[in-house]
């Protein structure tokens, strides 16, 4: 719960049981962040849109207004696999990024990232297996697919993974299922302006680029932070160190 | 050498300033000129102009000199050299605000394209240095 956001601590894959809370955060007043929570409540990037190029422009809207369909994973798969997205990435309830249909697009349309693990499948095969291997270690845990575990266990199940400490015929099949997911969630999740919004990216910088190069300066139309908590004097205060 | 100085004080007063203009131009031109040749190297002399200040800037420095030392220079040298230069002054602001244009994104980024494009009004140093070369052959030059 108290964990703070200044470390990597809160990040799932480090903290598997005692995730921070986002409500610690400001609420999101202008624009939209995963949760409505973040530590630029008035900053919104799309509001930027006016300074990048028609292309641009178009893709990243399209990223928000119109996220692209499942084509890719049946009923079932989207079920298990949404719910593995959410729980690696914390998004515990609406707005979330919808960071499977990123994934879907990829795969659907094969426009993948042109390289492979030797040792793995494919990368579409891969996500098939993932979520196969996860219903399964769900069902032997839970007693249901993943999906409809509860979180405690999804979380449990997601760390076991991260840590590669999960056993059995399905999960051997693919010994590097994080790392090829993960990938992808990251790239998915961060791609989307709600993310950007919520770690204060101001976006692509063309053709308005950067001009202040040096080190502790921030460009005039950079948000700045709401939300400052020195992590030094914090860790002490709580007696974590 | 007090008479000396009360000298140029007097000159100065009566506005016989031509040989104190002609050195003013050679002393403003140099610097500026080794100025305008890194500001250009840093701009990759894109553009054939870019060379037109840095081409100038020995002539005038030499005609400012002259000056100093003869009248004649001052009168015809001098103001010659000097209002090419202004002129280039000009022609460099255009192209300044030609360059801010075609920068991406040009004037709709205003603000990040004049901090970080050719420096907009700039070139109006060599209108002014060129000014004070022109100004230096019409006034009286001094008495001694």
């Amino acid at each position: 719960m108290s964990e703070g956001f200044r470390n990597a601590g809160h990040l799932p894959k480090q903290a598997g049981r005692n995730q921070a809370d986002p409500d610690e955060l400001p609420r999101q007043r202008r624009g939209t962040t995963p949760q409505m929570h973040g530590r630029y409540p008035d900053f919104d990037v799309l509001s930027f849109s006016d300074h990048w190029d028609e292309q641009t422009r178009t893709l990243i809207v399209k990223r928000v207004a119109s996220p692209p369909p499942l084509r890719f994973f049946d009923a079932a798969e989207t079920e298990t696999l949404s719910a593995f997205c959410d729980t690696v990435m914390h998004q515990t309830r609406e707005p979330r990024i919808p960071v499977l249909a990123f994934i879907d697009e990829k795969l659907y349309t094969g426009r993948l990232d042109g390289f492979r693990y030797a040792d793995m499948p494919n990368d579409p095969d891969t996500w098939r297996l993932l979520a196969r291997a996860l219903d399964e270690e769900a069902q032997t845990r839970g007693g249901d697919a993943f999906g409809r575990i509860s979180e405690e266990l999804r979380l449990e199940i997601v760390g076991a993974l991260a840590e590669g400490e999960l056993e059995g015929a399905a999960w051997t099949a693919i010994p590097r299922a994080n790392e090829v997911a993960m990938r992808s969630i990251l790239a998915g999740f961060y791609s989307h302006p709600w993310a950007w919004n919520e770690i204060g990216f101001p976006g692509p910088a063309y053709p308005r680029g950067y001009m202040r190069l040096g080190i502790d300066q921030r460009e005039p139309w950079m948000p700045e932070e709401a939300f400052v908590v020195d992590p030094v004097a914090d860790v002490k205060e709580r007696g974590l160190e | 050498m007090r008479s000396r100085r009360n000298g140029l004080w007097r000159n100065v007063r009566r506005g016989r300033m031509q040989r104190t203009l002609s050195a003013a131009t050679a002393a403003a031109a140099v610097p500026l000129g080794i100025e305008i040749y890194f500001e250009h190297y840093r701009g990759s002399f894109g553009d054939k102009w870019m060379w037109t200040p840095i081409v100038l800037t020995p002539p005038l420095a030499l005609a400012g000199l002259a000056g100093i030392y003869s009248e004649r220079a001052a009168k015809r040298w001098l103001p010659a050299v000097s209002m090419l230069y202004a002129l280039d002054g000009l022609i460099g602001v255009v192209t300044h605000i030609r360059g801010v244009r075609r920068k991406p994104g040009g004037f709709k980024e205003p603000l990040y394209n004049i901090v970080m494009g050719p420096p907009l009004l700039a070139p109006g140093s060599l209108v002014m240095v060129g000014s004070i070369g022109l100004l230096a052959a019409v006034v009286e030059r001094e008495r001694l």
